[in-house]
């Protein structure tokens, strides 16, 4: 008998281990599925608080389909009419006093702001890092290592810390090649955008300029919808 | 011969009226020795402070490096090879590899953009010499054993509170997407050339540099060293020669469009200056040859009438300017040069607008002192030719009437 329960506990044990802990993968998957989604339609607003104490509120659509991401800016006045682009590793913004598009690059900074380019237009930590769980010190979170796969990553290392039981992010650490910390990233205010729960507000601080810090919050969102494919082509910018 | 002896005594007729031609004459030559003198100081100064201690006379990139919009990417190895070749062609002193980047330095709470060069400190003071002069007062330049300092712009320094001694984090990205960042110890500053400059300007090891960008052993640029500045274009068509196709060579006229242009303009002021003063003088001239002409009809007439050629009455007139001119260029111009040779001896202190006080050492070559007399004989001589023809042209038997 104790020999039966024995083999039972013995075959049901691993069941209840994958019930309670996900592999890294599939938190990177679902990080990647609720924070950007495949496809996607959004309202956004970043705000940079800069080191002079002034602040800036970014308003602008994206638009999101695979490796492909579109933004238009609505405010302030002095952004109005900027647009953005992205095609697979490529970047460009559109001026809209030059009538031109500029390549920029994933790592400069969006709108003088602390998250990069890459932060807003390019984030699939699936395909860009290799994952694994560590122990986390808080019993509530799991603890997620990024390690970039190639060089091209923005960032060396990520600590990514997500909620076990909604599986949302809490917080996260952007580290350099180096080892120093460059960014630290919250989330909050979960909101419910049509089928999609997920935070709402991330709040992204420089580390190595602490007065600096940058919020993004999510509007309004549309996910799983056909984007037109013209959509993504550098001609159209500016119309 | 017979009429030189005589344009000679002609001259001492009216000594007051020559000594007072002669020192018109004399002074525009002096000034213009001095103007030569104080602008090739000037552009001297402008040219090393660049070029010799700041972009060297040669630089060799990968094609396309300066139309680059990813320049780190376009980063070539620091081959003991292929700076060895460039070191064997004629006129090289040496070669130095260099990275110029950009990125963010901040102090934990604050930061801002700078853009910085990182050298190699046991070859770079072989290819810039005054590079080693180009700290501020009180800071010591890059050595072969500071592998993290930096030495920083005044104002970039200052925004950020760096003190030396204090650590800053430089952060940059490489020829990759990824950032890194890297501790850095603010060494010293770099002398305030020009404000905008300063705001901005790092120097740092190049190891340092290669170790933040995650670039090892690869470099953007080698800068060649050259042995005459002068001949700086030949040195670069012989480096194309050496380093081959794939490589772009450049000289500093080209990297540094801003001094070279800034050197032409100031001569070219000069070579209006110099024209004013050569009209002025001229002046002068054509008024006392009128002078004697007009006070010496009666003698021309005389002259005429005894059987003296025309051609030989404009001669005469001729040569009295031209001895007048050569005389005074001389006295002029050798006093210009030995008051050159005291200021170049004791050099002369001047501030450029927003800079640091800077020593000028004013100086003029042979050369240019022997085209000053030249050019004043042969001002002179021209100057006189209208009021000579017009001696000439009298007709005696009026000539001999007029009172």
């Amino acid at each position: 008998m104790k020999r039966l329960i024995g083999t039972l506990l013995l075959a049901v044990l691993p069941l209840v281990a994958v019930a309670e802990e996900p592999t890294a993968e599939a938190l990177v998957q679902h990080y990647d599925r609720i924070m950007s989604p495949r496809t996607f339609d959004g309202l956004l607003l970043m705000v940079s608080h800069r080191q002079d104490g002034t602040t800036r509120a970014y308003k602008y659509r994206a638009l999101k389909s695979d490796d492909k991401a579109r933004i238009w800016f609505f405010e302030p006045a002095s952004a109005k009419g900027q647009e953005m682009l992205r095609v697979g590793d490529n970047m460009w913004i559109y001026m809209p006093n030059l009538k031109r598009a500029l390549r920029v690059a994933s790592r400069e900074s969006f709108q003088g702001g602390d998250f990069s380019n890459g932060d807003i237009l390019r984030v699939n930590y699936t395909t860009d890092y290799q994952s694994k769980l560590v122990p986390s010190e808080d019993a509530a979170l799991w603890l997620l290592e990024l390690t970039a796969k190639s060089p091209e990553t923005a960032y060396d290392r990520i600590k990514l810390w997500m909620s076990k039981k909604e599986q949302f992010p809490v917080k996260a650490e952007y580290y350099a090649a180096s080892g120093k910390l460059l960014r630290s990233a919250t989330f909050d205010q979960v909101k419910t955008f049509r089928a999609l729960v997920r935070p709402s507000h991330i709040t992204m601080r420089n580390e190595l300029a602490s007065k600096r810090y940058s919020e993004l919050t999510m509007m309004d969102l549309k996910v799983d919808l056909e984007t037109p494919a013209h959509k993504y082509v550098l001609d159209d910018l500016g119309r | 011969m017979r009429f030189l002896l005589l344009a000679l005594r002609n001259l001492l007729r009216n000594k007051r009226r020559t000594l007072i031609t002669g020192l018109a004459v004399a002074f525009g030559a002096l000034a213009i020795v001095l103007l030569q003198a104080f602008v090739n100081a000037l552009v001297r100064n402008i040219v090393e402070t660049s070029v010799l201690a700041k972009v060297g006379p040669v630089q060799v990139f990968k094609e396309g490096y300066l139309s680059s919009d990813d320049r780190l990417k376009l980063a070539f190895d620091d081959s003991p090879e292929l700076a060895a070749r460039i070191r064997a062609v004629p006129g090289v002193t040496a070669v130095a590899p260099r990275i110029d980047f950009d990125g963010m330095l901040s102090n934990g709470t604050e930061s801002t953009v700078f853009i910085a060069t990182a050298i190699d400190p046991s070859t770079e003071y072989q290819v810039c010499p005054m590079r080693s002069t180009l700290v501020a007062k009180g800071s010591r330049p890059i050595g072969p054993a500071d592998a993290h300092g930096a030495l920083l712009g005044r104002t970039l320094a200052d925004a950020l509170g760096g003190i030396p001694g204090t650590t800053l984090v430089m952060q940059a990205a490489g020829p990759n997407a990824g950032t890194n960042a890297l501790d850095v110890v603010v060494q010293g500053f770099l002398p305030n050339s020009n404000p905008l400059a300063s705001k901005r300007i790092a120097t740092v090891p190049i190891g340092f540099a290669q170790e933040l960008l995650r670039m090892p052993r690869r470099v953007t640029q080698y800068v060649v060293g050259v042995s005459d500045l002068a001949h700086v274009d030949e040195v670069a068509v012989r480096v194309r020669a050496a380093v081959g196709d794939g490589y772009k060579v450049t000289t500093w006229k080209e990297l540094d469009a801003n001094t070279r242009d800034r050197a032409k303009v100031i001569q070219g002021v000069l070579f209006f200056i110099a024209l004013v003063l050569a009209l002025l003088v001229a002046t002068g001239i054509i008024n006392t040859t009128m002078m004697s002409v007009h006070e010496r009809v009666r003698e021309i007439g005389t002259m005429l009438a005894v059987g003296v050629r025309r051609r030989q009455v404009t001669t005469l007139f001729l040569f009295e300017a031209a001895a007048l001119g050569l005389i005074s260029a001389v006295v002029g111009t050798f006093l210009g040069y030995a008051l050159v040779a005291v200021l170049g001896h004791n050099g002369l202190q001047g501030r450029a607008p927003g800079g640091d006080v800077m020593t000028y050492y004013p100086g003029v070559g042979f050369t240019f002192l022997a085209a000053v007399v030249a050019f004043t004989v042969a001002g002179t001589a021209l100057a006189a030719a209208y009021p000579a023809w017009k001696a000439s042209r009298m007709r005696p038997v009026e000539a001999l009437r007029a009172t």
